[in-house]
C-alpha cells in the first residue's frame, strides 16, 4: 500500500559555504514523513537535524544553502510544492501557514517588550492583513486553549512573566495560529523539568490525535522518542543512519550508533551493568573520515567499513539503515 | 560506621526579594531546615525540579553560599564558626559545574587553569614539578597523553573534554568531597555515561566522596546505585534513602510523580505507562510557599493535615520520608 | 634569561599575528608606527629653529620649506615634525594617567562592592557630569598650564570615569562567573583572583580603550591649544591652527592650516582603525561565526 507522505526528502544536501571552504551539515538526506504521524529525528549537536528541519521551512540560518535535492512538500489540498525552490510571496505564504516550528531556547524566541497578545496578533496581521481584530481575539484563545492555558490571563502578559514550561506552551500555541499542517518541535522540553515535559508531550500528543497534524520532532533524548514518536530517524554527521517504525528501531537496532545510543542511555528500569557509552567523540565537520562516518567509533568495525561508505539498506518495509550488517540482514530477510 | 565527613543541619538559605513600595522586603527560603549528611567514600545523588534549591545546596556544601541558620560540619567541626581549619575544609571540598565552558577562564591555557589549582593546593610546587603532577591528574580523568590538551584554550576542546578537565582541576586539590551540580547535562549523550563511569572510578579509587545533584533520575541510578538519593521540592528535603529501594518502591507522593514522569527508552514499555499522580501541573514558586508540606497544592492525597504547619519526617527501614500519609497502610491499598 | 627572552619572542609573535589578523589594524597600526617614528626621529633630521626674522612669512611651498613658511616666517614642515612629538606625548600620556585610574578604581569598585563602590561611584559620575569645556575654560583663566604633564593630567581628569563605570561593570559581571566562583573554593586569594584571573580577561578592552582614549586626548588637547588656553608649545598642531584661524582670510595661510588638519585627521583615521580593528579581532562577540 502506498503510503500518504506530507513531506518528501529526495538526496537534500546543504552546505555552509565559508570564504576558504564549505562544510557540509546535510549529505544527500532522504526521508519521507507520514501525513498525521510524529516522526523524530535523533542525534547529538552538531548531527545536522536542526539544519534539516530548517530546510523544510527554506529557513537555513546563513551561510547556509540547500545545494542539492527536493524537498517536496504534499498539502492536503492536492498540491505539491518543492519547498527548496520557493521564494518571495510564495514562500511567505507557505511559512507558518502550512509549516511552522517551535525554536529551541522559547526563551528567545519572544519578543521580551510586546504582550503575548500583540505578538500573535502581529504574526496573523503579518500573514494576512485581512484578519479583523475580533478573529484574531477568537484564534489566540482557541489556540491558548489547546494548550491549556488561561487566554484571559496569558494574552496580556509579558514573555518574562511566564514560567518555563508556560513559555513552551505559548511557543506551541503560537505555532498553531495559522493552522498549519506541520509543525517543526527543535527541543521542546530541554530546559524543563521532567513533570512539565511529560505534561508538555501529552499536549503535543493530543494535537497530532485530535487534529492530526503532523510533526518532526528534533531531540537528543531517546527516551521521548520511544514514548511519543511513530518514527524515528537517527543522524549522525549530517547523514541519515537509520530510518524506521518506532517499536522496529527499538527491536532490531540495525545501526550501531543507534545501538550505541540507546545502551547510554540509563533508565528506572534498566541493569546498569549494561549501560555503556560510545567510545570516542562525534565528527566534526573539519575532519574526513573514510568509508563510513560511524567506523572509527563502531566496535563492529570491519575493514570495508573505512573503504566503501555503506547506502541505505532496506531491512524491512518500514525500516531501513545505513551498514553493511544491515545489507546481509536484509539479504536473509529477503530470501 | 562509615566515618561522616559532613554534615548540614537545620540549614536554612533565605533570600529576600525587594518588595512593592512601602510594603518592605519579600523574604522567603531557599532551603528550609535541610539535613544533609555524606559520608567517606559516599555517593549522594540529590535529585530535584530546577528552583527546588539544590544548586544552592551545592553551594552551602562548598561553602560559597553562607547558611542563614544552621550549621555546616565538616569533619566534626562547625565551619560557619571556626575559621581555624578553613583552607583544610576549602580544598577538602571541591566543585564541579554545568557549563564547563564558563567554569574555565577563557584566556588561560588548561595549563594555566590547573596551576591555578595546584597552587591553590601547594604553593611550593616547583615549575618542573608542575607539568608532572598535571599529567598524573590529566590520566586519572583519561585524558592522554597530556601534551595534547595542557596548551589548549577551553574553546578548543570539547564540552566532553572541558568536563573532563574541570575533574582533573578537582582532583588537584585532593579533595575528599567532590560536588558535581549537573555535570552532565550538556554533554552529547552518548557520553554521559563515559563521564558518570569515570565520577563513580575516581569514587572507587580514590575514595573521594560525591554529591551528584542532577535532575536526572536515571543518571542518579546509574551513578549514586551503592548510594542514597536525596529528593527535593520547593528547598525541602522530601525522601531520602538508598537508591534502589526509593526507585522501586516511592514512598512519597512527589516522588512517585517523578518516577513516573521519567520516560522509559524502550516503546513497549513506556507507551504503557500510567499518567503522573498529580493533581496540578503547576510548580508553585519559593515566594509563595507557605509554612506547611510544599506539595500540598499538587499531591493527590491531599487532606486538610497537609495544611497545619510543617511535616515531621516519618522513617521506614532505611528510607525518611517528609510526608504525613500513614505510609504503611498506604502501601496495602 | 632565556626563557625569558623565548616567551617574550613568543608573545611579540602573537602581538604581530593579532595585528595582522585585521586589515584594519594593520593599516591603523602603521600609520600610528608612522607618526611614532616621525615624533622620535623627525626632529632630528629636521631640526627645527623657532627664532624667526619674520622678513620672509607665508612664504608659498619651495624646496627649502616644502610647506611654504607660517606668519612669522617659520618653517610649517619642520614646525609640524616638531609638533607631533609633543602631540603624541600628550596623548599617551593622558591615556597612560586615565587607564591606570580608571582601571585600578574600576576594578575595585566592581570586585569589593559595598560602600568602597558607592563612593569610587559618586566620584566617577561626577566627572561624567562635569561639563568639561566650561570646566577647561574656567581652569585656563586660573591657571597657566605650562608643562604636557599637567595638560594631560588635566586631559585625563575627564576621561577616566567612562573607562571606571565600563570596567566595574564588566568586573561585576566576571566576577560571578563560574570559573571565579571556582577559585574561591579553591581558596585563590583576592589580590590573585584580580589579577591572574580577571584582568586577562578585561585586558583587550582595556588595550581598545587605550587607543580610543589616546585619541579623544589629540582631539581634546589641539581642541584647547586651538583655543589658545595652552600656548605655552607653539609647534603644537593646535596652536598652528589657532595661528591660522588668526589669519584664515588670507589664502596664504591655507597651508598652516592644512598641513596640520590633515596630519590630525589622518591620526584620527589611523586609531580609529586599530581601535575597531582590534575589536573585531579581540572581541568575539562581534566576529562572525
Amino acid at each position: 500500500m502506498e503510503k500518504d507522505y506530507i513531506f518528501e526528502l529526495k538526496d537534500v544536501t546543504i552546505d555552509y559555504k565559508m570564504k576558504m571552504f564549505s562544510l557540509r551539515a546535510n549529505d544527500q538526506v532522504s526521508i519521507n514523513l507520514e501525513r498525521g504521524k510524529i516522526t523524530a529525528l535523533v542525534g547529538e549537536s552538531g548531527s545536522g537535524k536542526t539544519t534539516l528541519a530548517t530546510s523544510l521551512l527554506n529557513c537555513v540560518s546563513e551561510p547556509g544553502e540547500i545545494t542539492g535535492g527536493n524537498v517536496l512538500f504534499h498539502s492536503k489540498d492536492g498540491t505539491t510544492l518543492d519547498v527548496a525552490k520557493l521564494s518571495g510571496e510564495d514562500l511567505r505564504l507557505f511559512r507558518w501557514a502550512k509549516v511552522s516550528m517551535v525554536f529551541q531556547g522559547s526563551q528567545s524566541a519572544l519578543n521580551p517588550v510586546m504582550t503575548i497578545g500583540a505578538q500573535f496578533a502581529e504574526t496573523m496581521k503579518e500573514h494576512d492583513r485581512r484578519f479583523t481584530k475580533e478573529q484574531i481575539k477568537a484564534k489566540s484563545e482557541e489556540v491558548l486553549g489547546i494548550v491549556n492555558l488561561d487566554p484571559d490571563r496569558v494574552l496580556s502578559m509579558y514573555p518574562h512573566e511566564l514560567s518555563g514550561g508556560m513559555k513552551q506552551r505559548v511557543m506551541i500555541a503560537f505555532s498553531l495560529l495559522l493552522d498549519p499542517e506541520f509543525i517543526i518541535l527543535d527541543e521542546p522540553t530541554t530546559a524543563l523539568d521532567v513533570i512539565t515535559q511529560d505534561y508538555i508531550f501529552n499536549i503535543l500528543k493530543d494535537i497530532n490525535v485530535k487534529r492530526g497534524i503532523s510533526m518532526l520532532l528534533l531531540t537528543h533524548d531517546i527516551a521521548i522518542v520511544s514514548k511519543y514518536a511513530d518514527y524515528i530517524g537517527v543522524m549522525y554527521g549530517g547523514k541519515l543512519m537509520e530510518f524506521g517504525d518506532v517499536y522496529s528501531v527499538f527491536e532490531k537496532k540495525s545501526h550501531p550508533y543507534t545501538e550505541g545510543l540507546i545502551k547510554a542511555t540509563p533508565s528506572l528500569i534498566c541493569d546498569i551493568s549494561e549501560i555503556e557509552s560510545i567510545p570516542g567523540h562525534s565528527p566534526s565537520f573539519m575532519e574526513k573520515v573514510s568509508g563510513c562516518l560511524f567506523n572509527p567509533r563502531c566496535k563492529y568495525a570491519k575493514e570495508e567499513c573505512s573503504k566503501e561508505v555503506p547506502e541505505m539498506y532496506e531491512i524491512s518495509s518500514d525500516h531501513c539503515a545505513r551498514c553493511f550488517r544491515a545489507k546481509k540482514k536484509g539479504e536473509s530477510h529477503g530470501e | 560506621m562509615a566515618n561522616r565527613l559532613l554534615e548540614l543541619q537545620k540549614v536554612n538559605v533565605v533570600f529576600s526579594k525587594r518588595g512593592e513600595f512601602m510594603k518592605g522586603d519579600h523574604k522567603f527560603h531557599v532551603l528550609k531546615d535541610v539535613d544533609f549528611h555524606i559520608d567517606e567514600g559516599e555517593i549522594v545523588a540529590v535529585v530535584g525540579e530546577s528552583g527546588c534549591g539544590k544548586t544552592t545546596m551545592g553551594k552551602v556544601i562548598t561553602g560559597l553560599q553562607a547558611p542563614t541558620s544552621g550549621k555546616v560540619i565538616f569533619q566534626g567541626v562547625d565551619i560557619t564558626k571556626a575559621f581555624s581549619n578553613k583552607k583544610e575544609y576549602r580544598n577538602a571540598v571541591q566543585f564541579i559545574q554545568q557549563d564547563s565552558y564558563a567554569a574555565l577562564n577563557p584566556v588561560k591555557t588548561i595549563y594555566g587553569s590547573l596551576s591555578t589549582a595546584i597552587l591553590a593546593a601547594n604553593k611550593k610546587v616547583k615549575r618542573d614539578e608542575m607539568e608532572e603532577l598535571m599529567r598524573g591528574y590529566l590520566s586519572d580523568v583519561g585524558l592522554k597523553p597530556a601534551e595534547l590538551y595542557l596548551y589548549k584554550y577551553p574553546h578548543q576542546l570539547s564540552g566532553g573534554q572541558r568536563q573532563r578537565i574541570l575533574m582533573a582541576r578537582a582532583l588537584a586539590l585532593n579533595p575528599k568531597i567532590i560536588v558535581a551540580d549537573e555535570p552532565v547535562s550538556m554533554i552529547d549523550v552518548s557520553l554521559r555515561v563515559s563521564i558518570l563511569s569515570l565520577m563513580a572510578k575516581l569514587n572507587k579509587e580514590k575514595k573521594i566522596s560525591f554529591v551528584y545533584i542532577t535532575h536526572d533520575l536515571a543518571t542518579a541510578r546509574f551513578i549514586a546505585n551503592q548510594g542514597r538519593i536525596s529528593v527535593m521540592y520547593l528547598g525541602q528535603i522530601m525522601e531520602e534513602g538508598p537508591v534502589e529501594t526509593l526507585i522501586s518502591s516511592p514512598e512519597h507522593p512527589y516522588t512517585k510523580a517523578l518516577i513516573a514522569a521519567v520516560p522509559i527508552p524502550d516503546p513497549k514499555k513506556s507507551r504503557n505507562s500510567k499518567p503522573i499522580p498529580i493533581r496540578n501541573m503547576k510548580l508553585m514558586s519559593l515566594e509563595h510557599r507557605k509554612d506547611c508540606c510544599p506539595f500540598y497544592d499538587r499531591c493527590p492525597h491531599f487532606h486538610d493535615e497537609c495544611l497545619a504547619g510543617d511535616i515531621e519526617y516519618q522513617q521506614k527501614g532505611d528510607v525518611k520520608i517528609k510526608c504525613n500519609l500513614d505510609l504503611d497502610n498506604e502501601g496495602k491499598e | 634569561m632565556k626563557k625569558f627572552f623565548s616567551s617574550l619572542g613568543s608573545f611579540l609573535l602573537k602581538v604581530w599575528k593579532t595585528i595582522c589578523a585585521n586589515k584594519k589594524t594593520l593599516v591603523g597600526f602603521f600609520i600610528f608606527v608612522f607618526f611614532i617614528l616621525i615624533a622620535i626621529f623627525g626632529p632630528m633630521i629636521f631640526p627645527y629653529d623657532p627664532s624667526t626674522h619674520g622678513l620672509n612669512y607665508f612664504e608659498a611651498p619651495s624646496w627649502d620649506h616644502p610647506l611654504g613658511t607660517d606668519e612669522a616666517g617659520r618653517d610649517i614642515f619642520r614646525q609640524l615634525i616638531d609638533g607631533t612629538r609633543d602631540i603624541l606625548s600628550i596623548a599617551l600620556l593622558t591615556s597612560a594617567i586615565a587607564v591606570t585610574f580608571g582601571t585600578l578604581l574600576g576594578v575595585i569598585s566592581g570586585y569589593a562592592g559595598g560602600w568602597l563602590d558607592r563612593i569610587i561611584q559618586i566620584v566617577s559620575n561626577l566627572f561624567l557630569s562635569i561639563p568639561s569645556l566650561p570646566v577647561l575654560l574656567m581652569l585656563s583663566a586660573i591657571f597657566n598650564i605650562s608643562n604636557s604633564f599637567f595638560f594631560a593630567l588635566t586631559l585625563a581628569a575627564f576621561s577616566w570615569a567612562g573607562l571606571c563605570r565600563a570596567v566595574r561593570s564588566q568586573i561585576m559581571s566576571l566576577k560571578e562567573r563560574d570559573f571565579i566562583l571556582i577559585c574561591k573554593v579553591m581558596n585563590v586569594s583576592k589580590m590573585k583572583i584580580i589579577m591572574t584571573e580577571l584582568i586577562p580577561n578585561i585586558a583587550s578592552y582595556i588595550l581598545i580603550n587605550f587607543i580610543v582614549i589616546i585619541r579623544n586626548a589629540i582631539i581634546g588637547s589641539v581642541g584647547i591649544m586651538m583655543l589658545g588656553l595652552a600656548d605655552f608649545q607653539p609647534s603644537n598642531w593646535g596652536a598652528m591652527l589657532f595661528r591660522a584661524k588668526a589669519n584664515i582670510t588670507s589664502i596664504k595661510a591655507l597651508s598652516l592650516f592644512l598641513s596640520p588638519a590633515v596630519c590630525i585627521a589622518l591620526i584620527q583615521t589611523g586609531s580609529i582603525l586599530l581601535s575597531n580593528g582590534l575589536d573585531e579581532t579581540l572581541n568575539p562577540k562581534l566576529k562572525k561565526n
